[in-house]
């Protein structure tokens, strides 16, 4: 009887979520040949496309559809593969506009596939200027779409607009230069006309930024650097957990008497999109680590905006607000991971539009949006040992390594539950300090971390509840934790590994309710699009440079089988 | 009583070969780029895929980007070689560029390295996964195609020769080499080298 009642609850549940799948099918925004300023605004209720890296502005992954649900989610196969080219590292999130999957390889390849049989339509290979300077791989991570054209940084640091329809290049412009340690992997944004996009090369002395550019003529708009003249800062003993960071704040003062303020070669790197609120003129970015990664003994201060939350002005680039996760930062322990808007509730129980961001320190940290403030922290999602002893010439452990906790891979949430989904890795380095002056555009760690190899190496999927910071509930897996993860309003978290599984959980506990086998490393966000009533998920299996996961070329399309 | 003073003569052989070419000759005409990779073949083999000496680098295939940085170094000093140095010190960078371009075009040559490697491969892998090697010089240790070397197949003695120059702090032009190579033993890093040079 129990049995009968609980398949008839069930049969109701997954009747109301096709028809709410249905329902979403149908909502359609634009003529969906062009993708206007509406529809990438209203991406957070289109079960149909998947118009930006990480879903829509807010950056939440919580993908609309509701046909694959907790109770058929088993029932998902393969539908279509198509391989790529390049056999390397796959970090690519891929776009949905129309039934055209628009995706990316490393190496700056992109390619255009119907999105419901997986056949190529086009295939745009970047030829490469010979010179190119990046950290941690020859990675992508996808393209922005707007209007009738789709956008790209590359390797050798351009911006590149390519015709959506036939894949010819439409034009292209030299962000920064790349014999300076400059490079692009992130995907672009793309918002009232501009494309927004980063750079790389916090482990080159660079100077950061985060440019505008005119996504008609590829003109710059604006340009903020993540590093303003003044990155001295307030001397913070202590990190945003109120842990002692052991500063030697005395020799830093003599140190900016003797050398000036070190924000020419600072480093301050954006990985990863901005969120959006285009409602309020914002967009918030994080920032990464300050150059040379370990010796901070010739770079005096805080190193203003380095490891920090920053919001900017979307029409302008005009600062608004900062919070800074680690001042003055020897263990590359920095802020990578995209940050997402949503409401939260405030220390008094109040709801208020707030900004999530995991931490390579292993922590979600929550911020009030209108200040950058933080209300809270969670719990520690992977263990912290001995935070935070000063590196050596002979080397010193501490909890996490490098990598993180969360490195550069989105989050997701499910609004409606209040959790966050991180991914995080647990792999035990040592942290070595050797001074070196600037090398003009070269490698420049000031040192060098090195994992531990006699120590276990493990990863997780951890569910935190943002309003109070706990964790939910945590999956254990076998390798450390790389890629990022969507959650559906079908009550599923999709993510992968990189031994080749890729998976879905229950949202609500973590209980896996389906797996495949890849064959390569699943070190990609997975999106989610709708097309002729049939939902997909979507992922690519390229495996990893950085942590050395199995290489492939596939980008693999579920549905659920008739 | 030749390795003694080979530095020496392979110095002299580059002064007698750079004296008679005809643009040291005739001194207003500036010495091209194929000259020079004359030169460069003199000591690293015809299209430099047959060193003279095993601890001399095989340049044919190698990143084009990694062979110009090189220069720059041993042009400006940061990396010190007797015989490079002189030799790159009167080099311009459109010179550098189109000997690196002449090498990176050339096919990676087949070597016949038989050393086999002195520890087990899982062994060499601890190490290198220590490391994080594969982060830059990807995962078959190919390079990346830009600013890191491939090291896969490349002669045993020079890979042996520059992680011992690393460790030693004699070889400075990348510093955080020098500090990865700090803790591995001599013995690790013959391993290494030997297990490299067999990809």
């Amino acid at each position: 009887m129990k049995n009968t009642i609980t398949r008839l609850v069930i049969s109701v549940i997954s009747a109301v979520c096709f028809f709410s799948a249905s329902v979403k099918a149908e909502t359609l925004y634009g003529n969906m040949q062009t993708v206007t300023q509406d529809m990438l605004s209203r991406a957070d209720g289109d079960g149909n496309n998947f118009l930006h890296t990480n879903g829509n502005y807010e950056q939440t992954r919580f993908y609309p559809a509701a046909q694959i649900n907790k109770s058929n989610v088993h029932n998902l196969r393969p539908a279509w593969i198509h391989q790529a080219e390049i056999i390397e590292s796959m970090e690519t999130s891929p776009l949905i506009v129309d039934g055209i999957m628009y995706y990316t390889t490393s190496f700056n390849h992109v390619y255009a596939v119907n999105a419901a049989t997986g056949e190529e339509m086009w295939h745009y290979k970047h030829k490469m200027g010979p010179i190119t300077t990046y950290c941690c791989g020859p990675n992508n991570r996808g393209v922005a779409a707007h209007g009738d054209k789709i956008y790209m940084g590359t390797l050798d640091a351009k911006l590149l607009a390519i015709d959506a329809a036939s894949g010819q290049l439409v034009w292209e412009t030299q962000i920064a230069d790349p014999e300076l340690g400059y490079s692009e992997t992130m995907a672009p944004t793309a918002v009232n006309g501009k494309i927004l996009i980063g750079t790389n090369g916090g482990e080159y002395g660079i100077r950061g930024f985060v440019k505008a550019y005119d996504a008609e003529t590829g003109d710059l708009i604006w340009n903020f650097h993540t590093i303003p003249e003044n990155s001295v800062g307030v001397w913070a003993t202590h990190d945003a957990t109120g842990r002692d960071m052991l500063r030697d704040i005395k020799a830093e003062k003599k140190a900016l008497k003797a050398l000036g303020d070190p924000y020419k070669t600072l480093g301050g790197g954006v990985w990863q999109n901005p969120a959006v609120d285009v409602e309020n003129d914002r967009i918030y970015f994080v920032v990464g680590n300050p150059s040379p990664d370990l010796d901070g003994t010739i770079r005096p201060g805080d190193n203003l905006y380095t490891d920090s939350l920053v919001s900017v002005k979307l029409s302008s680039g005009e600062y608004v607000c900062h919070f800074q996760y680690i001042a003055h930062d020897v263990w590359d322990l920095d802020a990578v991971s995209p940050p997402i808007l949503t409401d939260v509730m405030d220390q008094k129980g109040t709801m208020t539009p707030g900004v999530l961001h995991g931490g390579k320190s292993g922590h979600v940290y929550v911020h009030r949006a209108d200040d950058c403030s933080m209300i809270r922290f969670s719990e520690a999602m992977v263990p912290q040992e001995d935070m935070w002893v000063l590196p050596t010439a002979e080397g010193k452990r501490m909890l996490p390594g490098a990598n993180g906790g969360v490195e550069w891979s989105p989050m997701t949430i499910d609004p409606n539950l209040g959790l966050s989904y991180v991914m995080n890795l647990h792999q035990p380095m040592t942290y070595h300090v050797e001074s070196s002056p600037y090398p003009g555009g070269k490698l420049w760690l000031g040192g060098a971390f090195k994992v531990i190899p006699e120590e276990e190496q493990w990863g997780n999927i951890s569910a935190v509840d943002y309003h109070t910071g706990k964790i939910k509930w945590k999956v254990k897996t076998q390798q450390p934790m790389i890629g990022g993860l969507m959650a559906t309003a079908g009550g599923i978290v999709f993510t992968g590994q990189g031994n080749g599984i890729f998976a879905a959980y229950d949202s609500e506990n973590g209980n896996e309710l389906w797996s495949f086998q890849a064959g390569a490393g699943v070190n990609a966000p997975p999106v989610s699009y709708t097309l002729n009533g049939k939902q997909y998920i979507a992922v690519a299996a390229g495996g990893n440079v950085q942590l050395n996961f199995k290489r492939g070329n596939s980008m693999i399309a579920f549905s659920l089988s008739d | 009583m030749f390795k003694k003073y080979k530095k020496f003569l392979f110095f002299i052989f580059f002064i007698i070969s750079t004296f008679f070419s005809k643009s040291i000759i005739f001194a207003e005409d500036k010495i091209t780029a194929e000259e020079y990779i004359e030169v460069c073949n003199s000591c690293h083999g015809v299209n430099g895929a047959s060193p003279i000496e095993p601890n001399i680098p095989m340049l044919a295939g190698q990143n084009f980007y990694y062979m110009y940085i090189q220069l720059k170094d041993l042009h400006s000093g940061l990396r010190k070689n007797e015989i490079m140095n002189p030799i790159a010190s009167e080099l311009d960078r459109d010179t550098m560029k189109a000997i690196s371009k002449h090498y990176s075009e050339q096919p990676w040559p087949a070597t016949n390295s038989n050393r086999k490697p002195t520890m087990s491969d899982k062994k060499i892998g601890s190490f290198l996964d220590g490391g994080q090697c594969t982060v830059c010089h990807m995962g078959q240790f190919q390079g990346n195609n830009s600013d890191v070397p491939r090291l896969a197949n490349q002669n045993v003695e020079y890979l042996e020769k520059t992680m011992l120059d690393m460790k030693h702090k004699l070889r400075m032009n990348s510093p955080p080499m020098s500090s990865l190579m700090s803790p591995y033993t001599e013995d690790q890093i013959k391993a290494m080298a030997e297990y490299l040079s067999q990809l």
